[in-house]
């Protein structure tokens, strides 16, 4: 029998510098927890020059566990000149017990065979042997090379990535792009950009198969709320591309416009991610809009999972998405979401969401504000959600995924 | 009585300094040596008239080469978590080395200028061009306090200054406030544009592009602008000419230079002057199709210039980037025709200030 591996190595590279999930991480997850009921699917970690060993479920169950309790390798984020300079220390103690591993891997090769799959399903791009590990062990044993892409934002907007990470995604995309067998998308939006990106590169159109992620993730119940006054929920990390910029000008617009008492709280929920030094610059020097917008840097799944559920209401403004998980987490936990309409956004949301142009501060304002005038309607909308949203399982985007790269499957 | 015009806090290169370098002249041909230059530490301090020349525009940074690429090579073989464990550590020494010193030298004015210290006499004036600090001990000592300020901007928006401007602002408005009289500001007084330079060599543009003129920066509106800009070249690539932003860099610009540093200025589309000189900045003015007034809150020097200059001038003063996306495509493919404004001489500007304040 042909099986699936899935290489989840970058899966540990970012627990070694980040505490907590992002987007992609969690994907891969709970892809890997969903494919766990699978026998056919194994796990793959990088193992010396070219190669690849075998790891278990379990392995990344447990770092995954690390991650959503916000206890991964990475500690605090560090403010002051000592605790900056402490943590470089201890990355470079970290980094240099990243040899070892990897060199002990090299002994116990993955079981491949020929027709086996080998599924790229996270962010290998910081890796650049990734692309030469994935073609060498293809060749070496007659694998079929299946990619899912998630976005190519810096590729599409080069302003917001760092321009060696850019330079890197582009040649891993691109590698990926010439050399894959199947291609799945989470997005139409994401597959568009695609067909463009292989046109760019002459490339033979190759169909891009859909996939639909799952809607949210295994959170942590039985939370207590956190917060005490009504709010509006943004969650995503703080970075130029979420546009967290928009909703501070709409917040200093309606508390000018409305009585402060009746404008909701703003809780931005991520971490400080790159380019947003200005933004909390000009936020701290406000006093945080006097209070009226407070973060939350270091929320764990259960914290998160309580401020959904605590929330009047969810905003989504970003510029650009390959998917908008938040805007489904959203729509999980019941909650209305006020989203961007550029790029994936409205596929996640279909006719469940409101949304406004990411550009557009006065129709964002007037969104918010119809919202904040109108607790019945908002009633209404929530009702509406609970009515009728059908979650994704992610149960079903693993069968689908194991469809696309296996179709001869019965 | 001396009219002490007070240079406290002003940056080279802005549209306070502009403004001092303009006007000191003429109130000088106006009250002789009545008028004294000064800045406050905390006592006045007395400026010889070179203190003026050093308010010109500093040099442009010149690109620095990437010393360290023989790094990146030897790393590309490491494994990614050795790697990114490295480069985060990299990045924190980094981070250590900014937190231990401050990105940009605080502005000050040259000490090579300073020449005596002394005490204002009672009935003298202490003339502000920025709402900076505490002044109002001078005003119980007797001394008229007034104000001509060149922007509005930190009274309304402090949180787009530093923080170090945004502090002094807001001990100005505790402290100083009440006691200023009069309190003039820039649009009361009706300036004439700027003098500049003979026109100098323009950089190497294309032959056809707009200059967005003033502060970059978020109070300038830089980063709407370049939202905006984006869309247009999604939107109407073939209408969308070449972009100067040409100014001061000011506060809260440093996400906006990553951005374009990051993007190689969206793809050569955009062209960076930070920093230009007068005579630069004429010549940028002369070439362009049309200017785009980077202030929020200023005099509106830019857009008197352009007028002085024949050129239409776009204000940022739109609430998004989308609105100022749709303007800019409507003057980018059939701009409308734009009327001549009137105009005046810093001879008049400086007789009115002295009778308002009395001297």
């Amino acid at each position: 029998m042909s099986r699936i591996w899935i290489d989840v190595e970058d899966l540990f590279a970012y627990a070694m510098v980040f505490r907590r999930p992002s987007g992609i991480q969690r994907t891969v997850f709970e892809f890997c927890r969903a494919f766990a009921e699978h026998p056919e699917v194994g796990y793959l970690r990088h193992a010396g020059h070219d190669g690849f060993s075998q790891t278990s479920w379990r392995d990344i169950e447990a770092l995954f566990a690390q991650l959503a309790t916000g206890t991964a390798a990475a500690g605090v984020a560090p403010s002051t000149a000592w605790q900056l300079q402490t943590a470089a220390l201890r990355s470079v103690r970290q980094a240099l017990a990243g040899l070892l591993p990897a060199v002990s891997r090299a002994a116990t090769p993955a079981p491949f065979s020929s027709g086996d799959v080998l599924l790229v399903a996270g962010a290998g791009w910081d890796d650049p042997t990734h692309t030469r590990r994935l073609l060498a062990t293809r060749r070496r044993f007659g694998l079929k090379l299946a990619v899912l892409i998630y976005d190519l934002i810096p590729l599409r907007r080069p302003e917001w990535a760092d321009p060696s990470t850019a330079r890197r995604f582009g040649h891993w995309i691109d590698a990926l792009l010439r050399e894959a067998d199947v291609l799945l998308a989470i997005s139409a939006a994401t597959a568009g950009d695609v067909a463009s990106r292989r046109a760019t590169l002459g490339l033979a159109s190759l169909p891009c198969q859909l996939v639909r992620l799952g809607d949210g993730f295994s959170a942590a119940e039985g939370a207590a709320a956190t917060l005490r006054v009504p709010y509006a929920l943004f969650v995503s990390t703080l970075e130029i591309r979420k546009n967290h910029a928009l909703l501070v000008e709409a917040w200093r617009v309606l508390l000018a416009r409305f009585d402060p008492q009746v404008v909701p709280r703003l809780v931005f929920a991520g971490r400080q991610g790159p380019l947003a030094g200005d933004l909390l610059t000009m936020l701290k020097a406000s006093d945080w809009l006097g209070g009226h917008i407070i973060l939350k840097q270091e929320a764990g799944d259960a914290e998160l999972a309580a401020l959904y559920r605590g929330s009047s209401f969810t905003l989504f403004p970003s510029h650009y998405e390959g998917w908008g998980l938040p805007v489904a987490e959203s729509l999980c936990f019941g909650k209305p979401c006020l989203a961007t309409s550029a790029t994936s956004v409205p596929e996640v949301g279909g006719a469940l969401v409101r949304y406004f142009d990411p550009l557009d501060l006065a129709g964002t304002i007037a969104a918010i504000a119809a919202v904040i005038a109108a607790p019945a309607d908002l009633a209404a909308w929530e009702e509406r959600i609970r009515r009728e949203f059908r979650p994704t399982s992610w149960r079903s985007t693993a069968a689908a995924v194991v469809a696309a790269v296996m179709p001869n499957r019965r | 009585m001396r009219v002490w015009l007070d240079l406290t806090g002003i940056v080279p290169g802005s549209d306070a300094a502009l403004l001092a370098q303009c006007l000191a002249p003429s109130l000088h041909a106006l009250l002789g040596e009545r008028l004294v230059l000064c800045r406050r530490e905390p006592g006045l301090v007395r400026l010889e008239p070179t203190a003026l020349a050093s308010l010109a525009a500093p040099p442009r940074p010149t690109p620095r080469r990437n010393r360290f690429g023989w790094v990146a090579r030897l790393a590309v073989d490491l494994p990614p978590a050795t790697r990114t464990g490295l480069r985060r550590a990299l990045r924190l020494q980094m981070a250590v080395l900014r937190a231990l010193r401050p990105i940009r030298p605080a502005a000050s004015t040259p000490a090579a200028s300073l020449v005596d210290q002394e005490s204002p006499s009672r009935g003298d004036t202490l003339l502000m061009l920025l709402p900076r600090g505490d002044v109002s001990r001078f005003h119980h000592a007797g001394v008229f306090v007034a104000a001509l300020l060149a922007e509005t901007l930190g009274l309304d928006r402090p949180d787009l200054l530093d923080s170090r401007a945004a502090a002094d602002v807001a001990q100005w408005k505790a402290t100083s406030l009440g006691v200023t009289h009069p309190l003039l500001t820039l649009g009361e007084m009706g300036l004439p544009a700027a003098a500049t330079a003979a026109v100098a060599g323009a950089r190497t543009l294309p032959p056809d592009f707009v200059l967005a003129d003033g502060h970059i920066g978020m109070a300038g509106g830089t980063h709407t602008l370049l939202l905006a800009w984006r869309r247009l070249l999604e939107t109407v690539p073939d209408a969308v000419p070449h972009l100067v932003l040409a100014g001061p860099l000011g506060p809260l610009a440093d996400d906006l230079l990553v951005q374009l540093r990051n993007s190689h200025c969206f793809a050569g589309a955009i062209t960076l002057a930070a920093g230009p000189s007068e005579a630069e900045r004429a010549a940028l003015r002369r070439d362009c199709r049309l200017v785009l007034e980077l202030e929020l809150g200023s005099w509106g020097r830019a857009a008197l210039d352009a007028a002085q200059a024949g050129k239409p001038c776009l204000s940022m003063a739109v609430p998004d980037a989308a609105a100022l996306a749709v303007l800019l495509q409507r003057w980018l493919v059939a701009p409308p025709p734009s009327r001549p404004p009137s105009s005046r001489n810093w001879h008049d500007v400086a007789r009115d200030l002295a009778a308002a304040l009395g001297a």
